[in-house]
Protein backbone atom coordinates (compact mmCIF):
# COMPACT_ATOMS: atom_id res chain seq x y z
CA UNK A 1 0.00 0.00 0.00
CA UNK A 2 1.49 3.72 -0.87
CA UNK A 3 1.85 5.70 2.15
CA UNK A 4 1.83 9.47 1.42
CA UNK A 5 3.69 11.34 4.59
CA UNK A 6 4.29 15.17 5.09
CA UNK A 7 7.99 16.12 5.11
CA UNK A 8 9.61 18.54 7.35
CA UNK A 9 10.77 20.39 4.28
CA UNK A 10 7.31 21.37 3.54
CA UNK A 11 6.75 18.29 0.96
CA UNK A 12 5.62 14.89 0.67
CA UNK A 13 7.50 11.52 1.12
CA UNK A 14 4.99 8.91 -1.03
CA UNK A 15 6.68 5.47 -0.41
CA UNK A 16 5.91 3.11 -2.84
CA UNK A 17 5.16 -0.49 -1.71
CA UNK A 18 4.81 -2.11 -4.94
CA UNK A 19 4.70 -2.50 -8.87
CA UNK A 20 1.56 -1.59 -9.23
CA UNK A 21 2.20 1.19 -7.52
CA UNK A 22 4.66 2.79 -9.04
CA UNK A 23 2.36 2.01 -12.62
CA UNK A 24 -0.39 4.24 -11.16
CA UNK A 25 1.97 7.21 -10.49
CA UNK A 26 3.30 6.35 -14.33
CA UNK A 27 -0.23 6.58 -14.91
CA UNK A 28 -1.16 10.23 -14.31
CA UNK A 29 0.72 11.58 -17.62
CA UNK A 30 -1.20 9.44 -20.17
CA UNK A 31 -4.11 9.70 -18.30
CA UNK A 32 -3.89 13.74 -18.34
CA UNK A 33 -3.51 13.61 -21.99
CA UNK A 34 -6.72 11.10 -22.48
CA UNK A 35 -8.41 13.53 -24.02
CA UNK A 36 -5.52 14.65 -26.08
CA UNK A 37 -7.91 15.79 -28.91
CA UNK A 38 -10.05 18.29 -26.95
CA UNK A 39 -7.77 19.64 -24.70
CA UNK A 40 -8.18 21.47 -21.34
CA UNK A 41 -6.64 24.81 -23.00
CA UNK A 42 -8.95 24.48 -25.61
CA UNK A 43 -12.09 23.39 -23.61
CA UNK A 44 -11.68 26.70 -21.24
CA UNK A 45 -11.02 28.92 -24.70
CA UNK A 46 -14.63 27.82 -25.37
CA UNK A 47 -15.63 29.98 -22.46
CA UNK A 48 -14.59 33.01 -24.04
CA UNK A 49 -15.88 35.38 -26.85
CA UNK A 50 -14.18 35.38 -30.18
CA UNK A 51 -13.07 39.08 -29.74
CA UNK A 52 -10.79 38.17 -26.59
CA UNK A 53 -8.86 35.97 -29.37
CA UNK A 54 -7.80 33.47 -26.80
CA UNK A 55 -7.25 30.80 -28.80
CA UNK A 56 -4.43 32.40 -30.71
CA UNK A 57 -3.61 34.71 -27.42
CA UNK A 58 -3.88 32.33 -24.28
CA UNK A 59 -4.22 28.26 -25.12
CA UNK A 60 -0.60 27.96 -26.81
CA UNK A 61 0.69 29.49 -23.33
CA UNK A 62 -1.71 27.15 -21.15
CA UNK A 63 -0.95 24.00 -23.26
CA UNK A 64 2.82 24.78 -22.33
CA UNK A 65 1.70 25.38 -18.99
CA UNK A 66 0.11 21.78 -18.94
CA UNK A 67 2.33 20.24 -20.29
CA UNK A 68 5.42 21.19 -18.46
CA UNK A 69 3.40 20.05 -15.13
CA UNK A 70 2.96 16.20 -16.57
CA UNK A 71 6.60 16.34 -17.81
CA UNK A 72 7.68 17.55 -14.06
CA UNK A 73 5.74 14.30 -12.52
CA UNK A 74 6.75 12.01 -15.27
CA UNK A 75 10.15 13.13 -14.63
CA UNK A 76 10.25 12.77 -10.85
CA UNK A 77 8.25 9.43 -11.06
CA UNK A 78 11.16 8.12 -13.72
CA UNK A 79 14.23 8.97 -11.86
CA UNK A 80 12.35 7.60 -8.42
CA UNK A 81 11.26 4.39 -10.25
CA UNK A 82 14.78 3.92 -11.68
CA UNK A 83 16.49 4.83 -8.27
CA UNK A 84 14.60 1.98 -6.73
CA UNK A 85 15.52 -0.68 -9.14
CA UNK A 86 18.86 0.08 -8.38
CA UNK A 87 18.24 0.47 -4.93
CA UNK A 88 15.31 -1.75 -3.35
CA UNK A 89 15.36 0.24 -0.23
CA UNK A 90 14.85 3.59 -2.24
CA UNK A 91 11.16 2.93 -2.58
CA UNK A 92 10.07 6.19 -2.26
CA UNK A 93 9.95 9.54 -3.77
CA UNK A 94 9.56 12.78 -2.63
CA UNK A 95 7.74 16.04 -3.99
CA UNK A 96 9.00 19.10 -3.19
CA UNK A 97 7.27 22.48 -1.86
CA UNK A 98 8.29 23.54 -4.92
CA UNK A 99 7.14 21.07 -7.37
CA UNK A 100 3.60 20.96 -5.59
CA UNK A 101 1.81 23.18 -7.81
CA UNK A 102 2.43 21.11 -10.65
CA UNK A 103 1.86 17.90 -9.36
CA UNK A 104 -1.31 19.20 -8.02
CA UNK A 105 -2.16 21.03 -11.86
CA UNK A 106 -1.13 17.61 -13.16
CA UNK A 107 -3.07 15.34 -10.87
CA UNK A 108 -5.91 17.68 -12.36
CA UNK A 109 -5.50 17.61 -15.75
CA UNK A 110 -5.63 13.77 -15.29
CA UNK A 111 -8.90 13.76 -12.99
CA UNK A 112 -10.73 15.99 -15.89
CA UNK A 113 -9.59 13.87 -18.54
CA UNK A 114 -10.57 10.90 -16.85
CA UNK A 115 -14.04 11.73 -15.99
CA UNK A 116 -14.41 13.55 -18.74
CA UNK A 117 -13.43 10.23 -21.17
CA UNK A 118 -15.51 7.60 -18.93
CA UNK A 119 -18.35 9.86 -18.01
CA UNK A 120 -18.32 9.44 -13.66
CA UNK A 121 -18.40 11.88 -11.71
CA UNK A 122 -16.02 12.04 -8.10
CA UNK A 123 -19.31 10.80 -5.77
CA UNK A 124 -20.61 8.00 -7.97
CA UNK A 125 -22.33 5.49 -5.71
CA UNK A 126 -20.62 1.91 -5.26
CA UNK A 127 -23.03 0.05 -6.72
CA UNK A 128 -22.48 1.67 -9.95
CA UNK A 129 -18.83 1.66 -9.67
CA UNK A 130 -19.05 -2.42 -9.11
CA UNK A 131 -20.73 -2.69 -12.70
CA UNK A 132 -18.27 -0.54 -14.38
CA UNK A 133 -16.56 -2.67 -17.21
CA UNK A 134 -12.67 -3.15 -15.67
CA UNK A 135 -11.11 -0.21 -17.45
CA UNK A 136 -13.60 2.23 -16.34
CA UNK A 137 -13.68 0.86 -12.63
CA UNK A 138 -9.91 0.88 -12.63
CA UNK A 139 -10.12 4.85 -13.94
CA UNK A 140 -12.57 5.53 -11.21
CA UNK A 141 -10.09 4.00 -8.54
CA UNK A 142 -7.32 6.09 -9.97
CA UNK A 143 -9.05 9.36 -10.22
CA UNK A 144 -10.42 8.68 -6.33
CA UNK A 145 -6.50 8.44 -5.97
CA UNK A 146 -5.57 11.30 -7.28
CA UNK A 147 -8.01 13.32 -5.90
CA UNK A 148 -6.94 11.97 -1.97
CA UNK A 149 -3.07 12.95 -3.28
CA UNK A 150 -4.63 16.24 -3.92
CA UNK A 151 -6.25 16.79 -0.70
CA UNK A 152 -2.82 16.18 0.71
CA UNK A 153 -0.71 18.40 -1.38
CA UNK A 154 -3.70 21.10 -0.10
CA UNK A 155 -3.35 20.42 3.14
CA UNK A 156 0.30 19.96 3.87
CA UNK A 157 2.32 21.37 0.59
CA UNK A 158 0.29 24.04 -1.40
CA UNK A 159 -0.24 27.42 0.33
CA UNK B 1 -8.50 72.32 -27.99
CA UNK B 2 -5.12 71.55 -29.72
CA UNK B 3 -6.13 70.99 -33.10
CA UNK B 4 -4.29 67.96 -33.59
CA UNK B 5 -6.57 66.23 -31.08
CA UNK B 6 -9.13 67.20 -32.32
CA UNK B 7 -8.07 65.95 -35.57
CA UNK B 8 -7.27 62.65 -34.74
CA UNK B 9 -10.81 61.90 -32.42
CA UNK B 10 -12.48 62.78 -35.85
CA UNK B 11 -10.37 60.44 -37.46
CA UNK B 12 -11.47 57.19 -35.09
CA UNK B 13 -13.02 54.65 -37.56
CA UNK B 14 -16.43 52.99 -35.61
CA UNK B 15 -14.13 49.60 -34.70
CA UNK B 16 -11.56 51.65 -33.00
CA UNK B 17 -14.55 53.53 -31.19
CA UNK B 18 -16.49 50.05 -30.03
CA UNK B 19 -13.07 48.73 -28.77
CA UNK B 20 -12.31 51.75 -26.95
CA UNK B 21 -15.61 51.65 -24.98
CA UNK B 22 -14.89 47.79 -24.81
CA UNK B 23 -12.39 48.54 -23.04
CA UNK B 24 -13.73 51.33 -20.84
CA UNK B 25 -16.81 49.77 -19.86
CA UNK B 26 -16.95 47.46 -16.85
CA UNK B 27 -16.82 43.68 -17.19
CA UNK B 28 -17.89 40.69 -14.92
CA UNK B 29 -15.44 37.20 -14.24
CA UNK B 30 -17.69 34.59 -13.83
CA UNK B 31 -16.22 31.37 -12.37
CA UNK B 32 -18.28 27.78 -12.91
CA UNK B 33 -18.60 25.06 -11.09
CA UNK B 34 -17.03 21.78 -12.19
CA UNK B 35 -17.32 18.23 -10.40
CA UNK B 36 -13.28 18.25 -10.41
CA UNK B 37 -12.06 20.88 -8.31
CA UNK B 38 -11.92 20.81 -4.44
CA UNK B 39 -13.85 23.34 -2.89
CA UNK B 40 -10.33 24.40 -0.70
CA UNK B 41 -8.60 24.57 -4.24
CA UNK B 42 -10.78 26.92 -5.00
CA UNK B 43 -10.78 29.21 -2.15
CA UNK B 44 -6.85 29.37 -2.51
CA UNK B 45 -6.51 29.97 -6.20
CA UNK B 46 -9.51 32.86 -5.15
CA UNK B 47 -7.37 34.37 -2.67
CA UNK B 48 -4.09 34.01 -4.70
CA UNK B 49 -5.73 35.77 -8.15
CA UNK B 50 -7.85 38.47 -6.42
CA UNK B 51 -5.85 38.58 -3.19
CA UNK B 52 -9.21 38.32 -1.34
CA UNK B 53 -9.41 37.54 2.63
CA UNK B 54 -9.85 33.78 2.94
CA UNK B 55 -13.31 34.51 4.69
CA UNK B 56 -14.29 36.50 1.07
CA UNK B 57 -12.85 33.64 -1.22
CA UNK B 58 -14.81 30.78 1.06
CA UNK B 59 -17.99 32.82 0.36
CA UNK B 60 -17.09 33.20 -3.38
CA UNK B 61 -16.14 29.47 -3.50
CA UNK B 62 -19.85 28.55 -2.01
CA UNK B 63 -21.46 30.11 -4.34
CA UNK B 64 -20.02 28.68 -6.79
CA UNK B 65 -20.83 25.10 -5.67
CA UNK B 66 -24.59 26.24 -4.42
CA UNK B 67 -25.57 28.26 -7.38
CA UNK B 68 -23.55 26.55 -10.16
CA UNK B 69 -21.41 30.09 -10.90
CA UNK B 70 -20.53 32.93 -9.40
CA UNK B 71 -19.62 36.57 -10.13
CA UNK B 72 -15.73 37.04 -8.68
CA UNK B 73 -14.87 40.36 -9.99
CA UNK B 74 -15.88 43.34 -12.12
CA UNK B 75 -13.62 46.24 -13.69
CA UNK B 76 -12.38 47.04 -16.76
CA UNK B 77 -11.34 44.55 -19.81
CA UNK B 78 -8.07 44.28 -19.71
CA UNK B 79 -6.88 43.20 -15.73
CA UNK B 80 -10.21 41.40 -16.27
CA UNK B 81 -8.59 39.18 -19.16
CA UNK B 82 -5.75 38.71 -16.84
CA UNK B 83 -7.43 37.64 -14.12
CA UNK B 84 -9.33 35.06 -16.39
CA UNK B 85 -5.96 34.24 -17.64
CA UNK B 86 -4.59 33.15 -14.60
CA UNK B 87 -7.72 31.35 -13.56
CA UNK B 88 -7.38 28.95 -16.55
CA UNK B 89 -4.06 29.01 -15.63
CA UNK B 90 -5.02 27.18 -12.04
CA UNK B 91 -7.54 25.46 -14.74
CA UNK B 92 -10.92 26.96 -13.17
CA UNK B 93 -13.57 27.56 -15.35
CA UNK B 94 -13.95 31.10 -15.79
CA UNK B 95 -15.12 33.66 -18.37
CA UNK B 96 -15.90 37.20 -19.07
CA UNK B 97 -19.02 39.02 -19.80
CA UNK B 98 -19.89 42.49 -20.33
CA UNK B 99 -21.47 44.11 -17.02
CA UNK B 100 -25.31 44.29 -17.26
CA UNK B 101 -25.67 42.30 -20.32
Amino acid sequence: MMKVVPTVEGGLRIEVGTATDWLVLEQIAPDALKMEKESLPSRLSALMDEASEWDEMVVPELSDLFHSQLHCVQKIVQGARKASEEDPSLGHLFISQEDGPSWYGALNQARIALEGYYRFGPAQEIEEVESFPPPKRSAFIRSQFYSALQSVLLEHVIE
Amino acid sequence: MNPLEATSATTLTDEETKASTELASAWNILVFDDPVNLMEYVTKVLQKVFAYPREQAEDLMLTIHTAGKALVWTGAREPAELYVQQLHGFQLQASLEKAGS
